[in-house]
């Protein structure tokens, strides 16, 4: 089990007063917007304030069939050293594929041979990064033919095999509960939570029958219920709220910290 | 129009805080006031290093100029002034200041111009012909007396703002304090200084957003003292423009010039899942 973070809020350039000023104890930042030699002032005001500051990736593209980038891997090594971060995360995903950049988070299939690419690619990453590295659970809209296990199973090996750390996203959980019938009760209790290295909450809609993961509406209460189902089989060690587009009001955000920490009590 | 003029403006009577911002310092200064409005009503915020970005609220009326911000950002505090100084809605501004009679219009200004260079060809004509015995001395005193008058005379004509824009700022002076922000910005601007702090500081900018705004090239256009609030940064402090003090006919207010860029807005982008 890693050290208690709290709950905490992504630390965005348009919001960076705001997250100064909300009451949070950890933040996290999108590892591919920010540079070693300048960070931002206010990222480096919360490390002055002891606040710690979690580097996330979202192009390592770990599922990918191409060997991964070192470039980008030593990136996220040296963010996490310049912000002394206790680890850092990505995704189950890929976003590149023959070269060509896809933009989003793709889901993987879910067979053995996928696990294999997978549990290679994160391997090399270890060896390249100075802290451990957390996975995270993505949204998917599609699901691939033939899978071999449930996702639950899939990142249980994937942790069984490579040692990583495990990042829950209750609201990608909740969109694959929503879109594609994922059992949000068997995915916990498949997953090894005390390998949990913090939750991330997220705002979404739903249009014509289909949950939107958009980080740019409210978390549903939805959400905050499979966070509720996470919380009764485990205190997560963190809990962070991700907001990335049309930003509410700073009393809103603080709204939501106060929700998600209403249900951690 | 706006909804958002507080009651301690009673003073300045029908006039909106932007538009006292546009007779201050010229569409610049009716930008910054459009901003701060906009940031007192909780509809946009300015961040660290000066992003201004909207922020989801309940829809109320706004002036067409903080709308066209509203449309303008996410964009540097700077740059969104520039932008904003430079649009069609702060030349409709312009417009509707001139049709009520507070503002000259350029064409006005210009044949002021234009009557004070007839004024200086006189002089040395007559001048020149005294010199070549064509016209008596006394002619020429009499031409140079009466073009100094005359100048005085079209000078007044040649300022920015008319009478009653000039007492229309000179309302604004008085209720231009800290508990009445857009009034304050009106007044002297994000740059200016109120007794002793820079405006921006006053409202608690951070320094890196304040950074952003670009105090307007002083320019010596109409052969008189620095022109302000013309273009888009208009942030000098509003003495040297069309305030009651000290408006000598040099100063060129509204006058319609921008400055340049303003630098981009910083990093932003995709936020992972
Ligand atoms: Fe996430």
């Amino acid at each position: 089990m890693v050290d208690k973070l709290g709950v905490g809020i992504g630390w965005r350039p348009e919001i960076d007063l705001t997250v100064e000023q909300l009451d949070v104890d950890f933040v996290e930042v999108v590892a591919e917007n920010l540079h070693v030699g300048h960070l931002p002032e206010s990222v480096l005001l919360l490390r002055e304030r002891g606040v710690p500051v979690l580097p996330h990736a979202v192009s390592l593209s770990l599922g990918g069939a191409e060997p991964v980038d070192a470039g980008r891997v030593a990136h996220l090594g040296g963010l996490a050293e310049a912000l002394g971060a206790p680890f850092v995360s990505d995704h189950v995903c890929f976003v590149r594929a023959g070269g060509l950049d896809s933009g989003h988070l793709m889901p993987l299939p879910r067979t053995r041979e996928a696990l294999d690419v997978l549990v290679a690619n994160v391997k090399a990453a270890q060896a390249d990064l100075p802290v451990p590295l957390a996975l995270e659970n993505v949204a998917a809209l599609l699901e691939w033919p033939d899978g071999e296990l449930t996702e639950g199973r899939f990142l249980a090996e994937l942790v069984e095999r490579t040692d990583c750390l495990l990042l829950v996203d209750v609201a990608n959980l909740y969109a694959n509960a929503r879109n594609l019938g994922t059992d949000v009760g068997r995915f916990l209790d498949e997953i090894p939570l005390e390998r949990l290295a913090y939750v991330h909450v997220a705002g979404g809609v739903e249009h014509q029958g289909v949950y939107h993961d958009t980080h740019a509406h409210a978390v549903l209460p939805e959400v905050l219920d499979v966070l509720k189902q996470l919380r009764d089989r485990i205190d997560p060690p963190g809990v962070l709220l991700e907001r990335d587009d049309d930003y509410p009001a700073d009393a809103e955000l603080a709204g939501e910290l106060a929700a998600i920490r209403a249900v951690l009590a | 129009m706006a909804t958002s003029w507080t009651p301690t403006s009673a003073g300045s009577a029908e006039l909106q805080p932007e538009e006292l911002g546009f007779l201050a310092g010229g569409p610049g200064r009716a930008a910054e006031v459009a901003i701060v409005t906009l940031v007192e009503a909780g509809a946009v915020r300015i961040s660290r290093n000066g992003v201004v970005s909207p922020v989801r609220t309940q829809h109320r009326p706004w002036t067409p100029l903080e709308a066209y911000v509203l449309r303008a950002a996410p964009r540097s505090l700077g740059d969104l002034v520039s932008t904003v100084a430079g649009s069609t809605q702060a030349e409709s501004l312009r417009q509707s200041l001139i049709g009520r009679g507070l503002v000259r219009s350029v064409g006005q200004r210009n044949a002021v111009r234009w009557a004070r260079r007839l004024l200086v060809v006189a002089v040395i004509a007559a001048v020149l012909l005294s010199m070549g015995d064509l016209l008596s001395f006394g002619y020429v005193v009499a031409t140079v007396v009466s073009a100094i008058v005359l100048s005085l005379l079209v000078g007044r004509a040649g300022r920015p703002l008319t009478g009653s824009g000039r007492a229309a700022v000179r309302r604004l002076d008085r209720v231009a304090t800290t508990s009445n922000r857009p009034a304050l910005v009106a007044y002297y601007g994000l740059l200016g200084k109120v007794e002793g702090h820079l405006v921006w500081e006053t409202l608690g900018m951070a320094p890196t957003a304040a950074a952003t705004l670009k105090r307007r090239p002083r320019r010596n256009n109409n052969g008189g003292s620095a022109s302000c609030g013309g273009g888009g940064c208009g942030s000098c402090s509003s003495r040297s423009c069309g305030s009651a003090s000290g408006s000598d006919g040099g100063s060129s207010c509204g006058s319609g010039s921008s400055c340049g860029g303003g630098g981009g807005c910083g990093g932003g982008g995709g936020g992972g899942d």
